[in-house]
C-alpha cells in the first residue's frame, strides 16, 4: 500500500474542509439568513413568538407628539388586554394584531410587531437593562408621524360621509394624517369581529390606502405635466368651448354641459374644462400620456409600511379611451395616497418623496432610538420648471375668480390645488381635491375624497382647507 | 509526562464546574423529579473523574484526549437532554457508564487486532456479520422515526446497524489489505450495493450515506487509484438521481433542503423548527433554560446540536464541531502511526465514519445538506450510538497502544 500516510493525510484535509465549512455556513446563516427567517412571514410555525409575546408586554403606539394611541394593559388575570385611546379615528391605520385578536393582523399592529414585541435591535446591554429595570419585559414603543390633532379634525370633517383623507409632508413624505370612513371601535373588536370584518360599508378597508377610484379632473395635473414636458407647444394653445365634444362619435360632455367659450390653458385648468383637456389628451397622444402617468406611479403599488393597493393604469386603447384618460375619467383607478403623491411632486419641485407612517422606535424605559425613519425619494416625474408651473395653474384654480377649489381659500395663506368630480358607476360622481400650501413654501399636502360626495369644489374642498388652515395655524 | 498530566487535570477540572454550575441552574430551574436524578447526577462527574484516572495508570500513553473530550461531550448531551426531556437522564448516565466500560474493554482487545487480520475466512465471516445484523431488523425490526432499524428486546431497543459499523470496518480493512485490483474492487462495489440495498429497504438514509462514503474513501486511501474515487462519487450522484425519483422519502428530504417552505406545517415541519431554534439563539444563545428547544421535534436524538445552538448560541455550536474536530485529528494521528497497513485502515475508517456521522447530522440540522436521521455521537441520546461510538474510539486507543505495546516487547527482548 504505497502512499498510505500521504493519503491519511488527505483525508485529513477533507475533514476539516467539511468541519470548517460547517462553522462557516452557522456563521454565514448567523449574519444573514437569521433576521430574514425571524421576521419571515413563515414565524407564525415559531412558537417561541407566541410564548414571548405573552410574557412581553406589548409596546405602545403614540402620535408624532407622543400623544398614546394605544397601549397594553395587564389584566387582573395576567392577561393582556389592547386598549385604543383614540379608536375610530386611527382604526384603519394602526390596525390590530393577529397577537390579540388570532383571526388577523394589519395596519401599524402588523408592520412593527416584532418592534412593539420588543424584537429588532437585540442589543444585549439593552435586553439587560429591560430585564433588570422592567417587571418582565416590555415591547418599544412606535412613534407615529401622524399628527392625532390634526387626524381627529379630519375624522370629523369625514364623519357620515364615506372616503378618505390623506395628510402629508411633502418635503419628507411623512404622513401627518390618514383617516378612512366610515370607522369602527377596534376596542369592541373582540367580541363584533365578525360584525366588523364583514360589514356592508367595508369599515375595515383603508380606502385612504386600498381604496381605488377614477381620479377624475384630478388627474389634469398629470394631463398637465405630460403637456410641459413631451409637447410644450400646446400649452399655449385656445381653444372653443361648447360645452360638449365630440369624439369618434361619441359626444362627451362639460360638467353641467356649460359652454366655457374660447380659453387659453390656464382658464381651462382653473376652469377645469374637460372639453379643453380632452382636445389636448388627443393632440398629446396616448403614449405620451401614459409615460407621465407611469412616471407618477399610476401604475405602481405606493410603497408604506402598511398595506396599499396597486393602482390601475391600463394601456390606453383607441381615441375615446384617450379623451376619457386625458380628463382622468375611463378605466383608471387610483388610490387617495396616490393623488396625494401627485400633489406633493408639484410642491416639492418635482420630487415626491417616499411616504412612511414611522418616525422612530424607542426603548420606553431609556428613550433609547432603536429604529429612525430617514426621508428619502421615492419618484421624480417632472422637473422643477414644470413642477412650478403647474403650481401656478394649481394656485389659481383656488384663488381665480372662475376657479373650481375657490371653497379652499385661506385668508392670509395661498393655497394651491385641484378639483375633482369623477364620475362612477355607483352613482353621484366622487368628489376630490387635492392641494398643499403654503405654496410658496410647501408644509403640507392634503388629498380627499368623499364618495358619492358630489362636486369636489364644493365638498371635498372645504375639508382640505379645514385641515390645512388647522395644521399652519397651530 | 508531568506536564501532560497536569493540562489533563486542568481541562478535566473546566468539564466538572462547567457540569456543576449547568446542573445547579436546571435544577433551580426544572427541580428534579426524584432523589434517583440528584444520585445519578452526582455520580456522572465521579464517573469521569475515576474513568480519566484510570485511564491515565492503565494506559500512560493512550489517548487520554478521547477521555477529556467525550467527557465534555456526554455532559452537553446530558445538559440538553435534562433540560429537554429529565425523564431520559439516568437512563443516559447509565448508557454512558456501559459506554466507558466498554470503552476500556475495547482497549485492552484491540491491542491484539492481529487476530482480527489473522482470523481464518475472516472477510466472509465479517461481512456475514454486517449484513446479518443489518438484515435482522428487516425480518424482526420495528419502524421508529420513519426508519425500520431497531431491534427490541424486553423495552429495549437497539440499533443493529451501530455495531454492523464497526464489523464492516474492520471487513473492509482486512480485504482491502490483500485485494486492490481492479476485479476486487468491483466486487466490493457489488457487496457495498446489497449493503445500500438493505439500507433503501429500512428506509435509513443516513447509514447508507455512511457505509458507502466511508467505503469510498477506504478504497482511497488503500489504493491511492483516483479513478475508483471519481467513480464512486459519480455513482453516488447518479444513485442520488435514481433515489430521488424513485422513493418518496429520499424526495422529501432533498425537497425539503431546497426549500423548506413548501409545506411547514408538514414534511418540512421538523427542519424548519430546527431553523427557528437556530436562529434564536444567535450568536450568544438564549442561555441554558431560557429558550424553548422542547419544540423541536426528535430534539433529544437527532435535533440536539439546534438545541445546543438555541441556548449555547454559535459560540457553543463552534466548540462542539471544534471538539470533533480534534477527535478527528487524534484519529488520524492514530491512523498515521500505526504499526502496519491494517491496523492503518481499521483506525482510517473508524474515524472516517465517526467524523461523517458528525457532518450528517450537524450538517443536516443546519440545512448545510439534505437532512438524513442518524445520532450525534456521545451527545444524542441513545444507547447503541452511544455505546458504540466508546468503542470505536476504544478500537483507536487500542491500535495506539498496540504500537507501544511493540516498543515495550523489543526494549525487553535486547
Amino acid at each position: 500500500m504505497s502512499n498510505l500516510n500521504r493519503n491519511i493525510k488527505i483525508l485529513f484535509g477533507v475533514f476539516s474542509v467539511l468541519f470548517f465549512g460547517l462553522i462557516a455556513y452557522l456563521t454565514y446563516f448567523q449574519i444573514y439568513e437569521r433576521d430574514r427567517l425571524i421576521t419571515s412571514s413563515y414565524s407564525v410555525y415559531n412558537r417561541r413568538l407566541i410564548e414571548q409575546e405573552k410574557k412581553i408586554l406589548r409596546g405602545s403606539i403614540l402620535d408624532r407628539n407622543g400623544i398614546v394611541l394605544a397601549k397594553s394593559i395587564i389584566e387582573a388575570d395576567g392577561s393582556q388586554k389592547r386598549e385604543y385611546l383614540d379608536g375610530s379615528a386611527f382604526a384603519q391605520v394602526i390596525g390590530y394584531s393577529r397577537r390579540i385578536y388570532q383571526q388577523g393582523n394589519a395596519g401599524i399592529e402588523k408592520a412593527y410587531d416584532r418592534e412593539l414585541l420588543g424584537m429588532v435591535g437585540n442589543d444585549p446591554i439593552i435586553i439587560l437593562r429591560k430585564l433588570v429595570l422592567a417587571k418582565g419585559q416590555v415591547g418599544d414603543n412606535v412613534y407615529l408621524t401622524i399628527d392625532k390633532t390634526l387626524q381627529d379634525l379630519a375624522y370629523k370633517e369625514m364623519e357620515g360621509k364615506k372616503g378618505a383623507v390623506v395628510a402629508l409632508n411633502p418635503k419628507t413624505g411623512e404622513i401627518l394624517a390618514m383617516v378612512s370612513t366610515p370607522s369602527y371601535d377596534p376596542n369592541t373588536l373582540g367580541e363584533n369581529w365578525k360584525e366588523i370584518m364583514t360589514s356592508p360599508d367595508n369599515v375595515v378597508l383603508n380606502r385612504a390606502t386600498q381604496g381605488l377610484y377614477p381620479p377624475g379632473s384630478v388627474f389634469k395635473i398629470v394631463t398637465t405635466a405630460a403637456v410641459l414636458t413631451y409637447e410644450p407647444e400646446l400649452y399655449n394653445k385656445t381653444f372653443d368651448c361648447k360645452g360638449y365634444i365630440i369624439v369618434d362619435g361619441n359626444r362627451i360632455n362639460d360638467f353641467g354641459g356649460i359652454a366655457h367659450g374660447i380659453e387659453d390653458f390656464k382658464q381651462a385648468f382653473y376652469r377645469s374644462c374637460n372639453s379643453f383637456f380632452i382636445q389636448i389628451g388627443l393632440d398629446l397622444g396616448s403614449e405620451n400620456l401614459q409615460s407621465m402617468a407611469y412616471n407618477f406611479g399610476l401604475d405602481k403599488r405606493v410603497p408604506l409600511e402598511i398595506d396599499t393597493a396597486k393602482n390601475y393604469f391600463p394601456p390606453i386603447e383607441g381615441k375615446v379611451a384617450l379623451a376619457e384618460t386625458s380628463i382622468g375619467q375611463g378605466k383608471i383607478l387610483v388610490t387617495p395616497l396616490t393623488m396625494a403623491l401627485v400633489a406633493s411632486a408639484v410642491a416639492n419641485d418635482g420630487v415626491i418623496m417616499k411616504p412612511y407612517l414611522m418616525r422612530y422606535v424607542a426603548d420606553p424605559i431609556s428613550g433609547t432610538v432603536i429604529e429612525k425613519s430617514t426621508p428619502s425619494q421615492y419618484l421624480n416625474p417632472i422637473s422643477k420648471k414644470v413642477a412650478d408651473t403647474i403650481k401656478q395653474l394649481m394656485i389659481g384654480a383656488v384663488n381665480d375668480k372662475e376657479g373650481t377649489g375657490k371653497a379652499a381659500q385661506i385668508p392670509g395663506i395661498t393655497v394651491a390645488g385641484k378639483t375633482g368630480t369623477a364620475e362612477n358607476p355607483h352613482g353621484a360622481p366622487h368628489a376630490w381635491f387635492v392641494g398643499f400650501a403654503p405654496a410658496e413654501n410647501p408644509q403640507i399636502v392634503v388629498s380627499v375624497i368623499v364618495e358619492n360626495g358630489g362636486e369636489g369644489g364644493k365638498v371635498a374642498a372645504p375639508i382640505a382647507r379645514d385641515i390645512i388652515r388647522s395644521y399652519l395655524t397651530k | 509526562m508531568e506536564e501532560y498530566i497536569k493540562t489533563g487535570s486542568k481541562a478535566m477540572k473546566n468539564v466538572f464546574w462547567i457540569f456543576v454550575i449547568a446542573f445547579l441552574l436546571l435544577f433551580i430551574h426544572n427541580k428534579p423529579k426524584g432523589f434517583d436524578t440528584i444520585y445519578f447526577t452526582l455520580a456522572f462527574p465521579i464517573l469521569i473523574y475515576i474513568v480519566y484516572y484510570l485511564h491515565v495508570r492503565l494506559f500512560p500513553l493512550g489517548e487520554i484526549q478521547f477521555i477529556i473530550l467525550t467527557s465534555f461531550l456526554t455532559e452537553m448531551g446530558l445538559i440538553m437532554i435534562y433540560r429537554v426531556t429529565p425523564d431520559l437522564l439516568i437512563k443516559q448516565i447509565v448508557w454512558i457508564a456501559i459506554g466507558f466500560l466498554l470503552y476500556f474493554i475495547s482497549s485492552y482487545i484491540s491491542k491484539y487486532y492481529d487476530l482480527l487480520y489473522k482470523l481464518k475466512y475472516g472477510e466472509a465471516i465479517y461481512i456475514a456479520l454486517t449484513i446479518a445484523l443489518l438484515g435482522s431488523t428487516l425480518i424482526f425490526g420495528r419502524e421508529i422515526g420513519g426508519a425500520k432499524n431497531w431491534l427490541t428486546f424486553d423495552g429495549i431497543y437497539v440499533q443493529p446497524a451501530e455495531l454492523a459499523k464497526i464489523i464492516y470496518i474492520i471487513f473492509l480493512a482486512k480485504y482491502l489489505c490483500t485485494r486492490r485490483e481492479t476485479k476486487d474492487i468491483i466486487i466490493l462495489g457489488l457487496i457495498t450495493l446489497a449493503i445500500l440495498g438493505i439500507f433503501v429497504l429500512e428506509k435509513d438514509l443516513g447509514m447508507a450515506f455512511l457505509f458507502y462514503a466511508t467505503t469510498v474513501l477506504l478504497i482511497f486511501v488503500s489504493t491511492s487509484n483516483l479513478l475508483y474515487t471519481a467513480v464512486g462519487i459519480g455513482l453516488f450522484v447518479l444513485g442520488g438521481i435514481i433515489s430521488y425519483f424513485l422513493f418518496w422519502h429520499v424526495r422529501v428530504r432533498i425537497e425539503a433542503w431546497l426549500n423548506p417552505w413548501m409545506d411547514v406545517p408538514g414534511k418540512t415541519y421538523q427542519i424548519v423548527q430546527s431553523l427557528f431554534a437556530i436562529a434564536a439563539g444567535g450568536f450568544f444563545g438564549t442561555g441554558l433554560g431560557m429558550g424553548h428547544p422542547e419544540y423541536i421535534p426528535v430534539v433529544a436524538s437527532d435535533f440536539i446540536f439546534s438545541a445546543i445552538c438555541e441556548e449555547f448560541g454559535l459560540l457553543g455550536a463552534v466548540a462542539i464541531i471544534l471538539v470533533y474536530f480534534v477527535i478527528m485529528y487524534r484519529g488520524i494521528k492514530v491512523a498515521l502511526n500505526a504499526k502496519d497497513g491494517f491496523g492503518a485502515l481499521v483506525a482510517t475508517g473508524l474515524i472516517s465514519m465517526f467524523s461523517l456521522q458528525v457532518f450528517t447530522i450537524i450538517g443536516g440540522v443546519i440545512k448545510f445538506i439534505p437532512l438524513t436521521g442518524v445520532t450525534l455521537p456521545f451527545v444524542s441520546y441513545g444507547g447503541s450510538s452511544m455505546v458504540m461510538s466508546f468503542v470505536t474510539l476504544g478500537m483507536l486507543n487500542g491500535i495506539a497502544l498496540k504500537e507501544e505495546q511493540q516498543d515495550v516487547q523489543f526494549e525487553s527482548q535486547y
